[in-house]
């Protein structure tokens, strides 16, 4: 027997081992996604349709926190802006009748010694 | 054709060659059947875009034979084998004898890469040097080449254990 013919033989084809087909076939009827290797599975799991719903959820509850946040802020400040103007208006109020209550005493044409300046926290009240 | 039944034909009709191929190149049978698995998960995929029995033949062969090559590659760091350092048995055997058969495929599986799947390609499938280049993408000239070196060689070794075994 020649070398050919020798490395015929010693490489004729052979038989996989027992239940091959089985293995194979068992293989074949995972769906490919189940397959897939470890990097593109979680990938796949990352964009899945729940991973999705999840994810829109989470950036509506964000946005409506942020929302609500901003209006009570906005809130808390008119309050303050509401509280500022009241006391200016009371300050003007009571500085204007310190003025009228001079001009009156001046056009009655007594000189008195003038009515003390009402103090801030007389204007406050 | 993307049949269960179409897959499973083809599964039995063409399971030899691949796991063959895979076996004789990496000369390590659960290698083999890895790589055997994996390309018939891939031919799952792509049997209705191959047209006929002869297309699906060589699809097989191809990707079979380059799993194989990179199955190789992956495991390159491991230990190889050379041809000079494969054990010579104490009595060797007769020709024909099924130990000889053993002895020559470990000597297969020390030729370098492709020079060995150059010898699986033709000796265990029959193919011609053309044949093979189509396979391998690789000129005709250089599939000659490695075809006749490697031949030497295993001739050479061969020879001296023949030698050693009339002493």
């Amino acid at each position: 027997m020649n070398l050919d013919d020798e490395l015929r033989s010693a490489l004729k084809r052979q038989e996989p081992p027992a239940g091959f087909t089985d293995r194979v076939t068992a293989r074949a009827r995972v769906k490919p996604a189940e397959r897939r290797s470890t990097w593109q599975g979680k990938l796949g799991r990352l964009f899945s349709l729940r991973t999705l719903e999840w994810a829109t959820a989470c950036a509506v509850a964000t946005v409506l926190l942020v929302g609500a946040g901003g209006e009570y802020r906005r809130r808390q400040e008119g309050e303050r802006a509401k509280a500022q103007v009241v006391f200016a208006l009371r300050m003007a109020g009571s500085r204007l009748s310190f003025a009228q209550r001079m001009v009156l005493e001046l056009s009655s044409g007594r000189t008195a010694v003038p009515a003390k300046k009402p103090s801030a926290g007389e204007e406050r009240q | 054709m993307e049949t269960p039944e179409a897959f499973s034909q083809v599964l039995r009709e063409h399971q030899r060659m691949v796991f063959s191929l895979a076996y004789h190149f990496l000369h390590d049978a659960a290698l083999a059947e890895e790589v055997a698995q994996d390309v018939f998960l891939e031919l799952n995929g792509k049997l209705e875009a191959l047209e006929s029995p002869a297309h699906i033949r060589h699809w097989l062969r191809r990707v079979t034979v380059h799993r194989s090559i990179d199955q190789s590659r992956r495991r390159k760091a491991r230990p190889q084998v050379g041809l000079d350092e494969v054990q010579e048995p104490s009595s060797p055997p007769a020709v024909g004898d099924p130990l000889r058969d053993g002895l020559l495929r470990r000597l297969v599986a020390a030729l370098p890469e492709k020079p060995r799947m150059v010898v699986v390609l033709r000796y265990q499938e029959d193919l011609d040097p053309a044949e093979i280049a189509e396979v391998l993408s690789m000129p005709v000239r250089t599939v000659k080449s490695h075809l006749q070196r490697s031949l030497d060689m295993l001739r050479r070794k061969m020879e001296r254990m023949d030698g050693e075994a009339r002493i």
